[in-house]
């Protein structure tokens, strides 16, 4: 049995993955300045949602560098390295998803919940590999080629990415609706 | 809860058991990792698959491109052997970075998955660094002008990495220079950069257009000078191949009527005087692209072997010639002359998006 007040830390850490999360469906790319901006929001978000988990993790050490690859952005000139960049980012928030997947599987399993986040976060990995590895062609790629991959990983990922919004969506209404009963009974 | 884990703390485990528990997890940790040894095994296998797919790639493209070095082709200084023995490096550390990742404890088929992408990266990378061209290049243009206008407009094609953000702004024969017409340029610097002056683009490079103006001197001046060359807006010059003429009226004056009807091969006249035709004229930097087929008088056919061959007034004459892909702009008159003239035939052609062949085309003339 967890506490009132653990709940609640694991409401806050929700709410501020539920915002990193909203804040990656937002495509800036296209503006590079305004893509700095987002990236480093969507870290400060992770991170916020990170101080609310006591256990060990790794996504310090991940966004730690997704920073080092936004400031190492500003270099990027060529096809060549815009590839590497955007392939090395997306893997990187990929890994720092993941692992929030295994917080989440953790807190389904505190809360007595019929746990889906492994299946999800499974299928979450398994169709931002494919966008990636298929996003290393970019630099070889005709113009109409990099559009066409870039318009449907883009769509991909968007799509895994508000699947999993509504996954933290139903989640936290669980743990409201236990707290609920908690504090009723 | 409290208490239940007080006691539970308060359990002591005899010091023999804990040692033999300990061994048993240490030999289940050993029996765990010799079944699924496998899976490095399987991806040291793929990855050198991979990896020698690259290098027939690389090689065959290697075959394709040798050219001599000229003094208008600058060739890569970096070979793609050196590019790939960097990259095979680079893959055999992803492969060794991933089996430390899994017995670290990281998510196997995710370890295995990143280092597939970071060889697929690796090898993507050197295809893409074996393509690139040292230096822009300019195709070669043939171009006549006909001398009656009174500014004279031409297009000369550059090929340039699609990474490459310069521009030519101008062009240089002697003290001659004429300002590129500026397109504009658009400042979009991610991944979908397209310059506007584009007019073919392939996977690593773009052809781009720089389009000139000139009067009857700057163009006369042109026509006389050995050297001329696009200068970049970073001030880099790059040597190009011109051969213009003008076509001069008098050359032309055969009586005939009407080019109509014909298509990009064949020209068809009407004749409005005698004449007698005895030779072809094609300019010499054509010679190799373009070739005369037979001229047909009243539907019957004549090679050049037939010259020379009179054709009365009144008769219907098509002149037929055959074009095969060359690496250089083409707008230029070619033709069946004689005594009296010339029945002209225009050839309006733009080289194909095709290196080695434009290579091919400088190094002939070079």
């Amino acid at each position: 049995m967890i506490n009132f007040a653990e709940k609640q830390r694991q409401l806050n850490l929700l709410k501020w993955l539920t915002i990193a999360l909203s804040l990656k469906l937002v495509f800036l790319n296209v503006y590079p300045y305004a893509f700095y901006v987002q990236q480093l929001l969507i870290y400060l978000a992770f991170m916020k949602s990170l101080s609310y988990f006591k256990g060990q993790s790794l996504v310090k050490k991940y966004i730690f560098i997704g920073i080092i690859l936004l400031i190492a952005n500003i270099v990027a000139s060529n096809l060549l390295s815009i590839t590497w960049h955007l392939v090395l980012t997306v893997s990187v928030d990929l890994l720092i998803i993941l692992e929030f997947g295994k917080i989440l599987v953790e807190i389904e399993r505190q809360n007595n919940l019929l746990g889906s986040t492994a299946r999800i976060m499974k299928q979450y990995m398994w169709i931002v590999l494919c966008v990636t590895a298929s996003w290393t062609f970019l630099m070889n790629s005709e113009y109409d080629v990099i559009v066409s991959l870039l318009i449907v990983g883009a769509v991909l990922i968007f799509i895994v990415n508000v699947r999993l919004l509504f996954h933290l969506r139903s989640l936290k209404k669980n743990i409201k609706s236990k707290m609920r009963v908690v504090m009723n009974s | 809860m409290n208490d239940f884990k007080k006691q539970l703390d308060r359990i002591d485990i005899p010091k023999s058991l804990h040692k033999r528990s300990l061994k048993g997890i240490k030999r289940a940790k050993n029996e765990q990792q010799k079944h699924k040894r496998w899976m490095p095994k399987i991806l040291t296998v793929t990855v050198t698959i991979a990896a020698g797919g690259f290098i027939a790639l690389g090689v065959g493209k290697q075959d394709t491109r040798q050219q001599q070095s000229s003094s208008l082709l600058d060739e890569s200084l970096s070979s793609p052997i050196v590019h790939w023995c960097i990259a095979i490096f680079l893959m055999i550390m992803t492969i060794l970075v991933v089996i430390i990742a899994i017995r670290k404890g990281i998510d196997k088929k995710l370890s295995i998955a990143m280092g597939f992408i970071m060889t697929l990266l690796l090898g993507n990378s050197t295809v893409y660094l074996q393509n690139q061209l040292p230096k822009p290049i300019t195709v070669p243009l043939v171009q006549d002008f006909f001398y009656s206008n009174e500014n004279f407009d031409f297009t000369i094609h550059y090929i340039t990495n699609k990474s490459d953000r310069r521009f030519v702004k101008y062009l240089q024969a002697d003290n001659l220079t004429l300002q590129a017409k500026y397109y504009g340029n658009s400042e979009n610097k991610g991944i979908s950069y397209y310059p506007v002056d584009v007019t073919n683009d392939s996977s690593h490079q773009f052809m781009r257009a720089a389009y000139f103006v000139g009067n009857r001197e700057e163009i006369q001046t042109l026509i006389n000078s050995k050297e001329v060359f696009l200068v970049l807006d970073d001030g880099e010059k790059l040597p190009t191949l011109l051969q213009m003429d003008f076509d001069h009226p008098e050359k032309v004056q055969v009586d005939f009527l009407g080019t109509s009807g014909g298509n990009d091969e064949m020209a068809i006249f009407v004749m409005m005087q005698d004449v007698v035709l005895d030779a072809v004229n094609i300019p010499e930097v054509l010679k190799h692209s373009v070739s005369f087929t037979d001229i047909k008088v009243n539907e019957i056919a004549y090679t050049e072997k037939d010259f020379p061959i009179a054709v009365k007034k009144g008769q219907r004459v098509i002149i037929t010639f055959q074009t095969s892909e060359a690496g250089m702009d083409v707008r230029a008159k070619v033709g069946v002359s004689g005594r009296d003239g010339m029945l002209p035939k225009w050839i309006n052609r733009e080289a194909s998006f095709n290196i080695p062949k434009i290579r091919e085309e400088i190094e002939r003339h070079d």
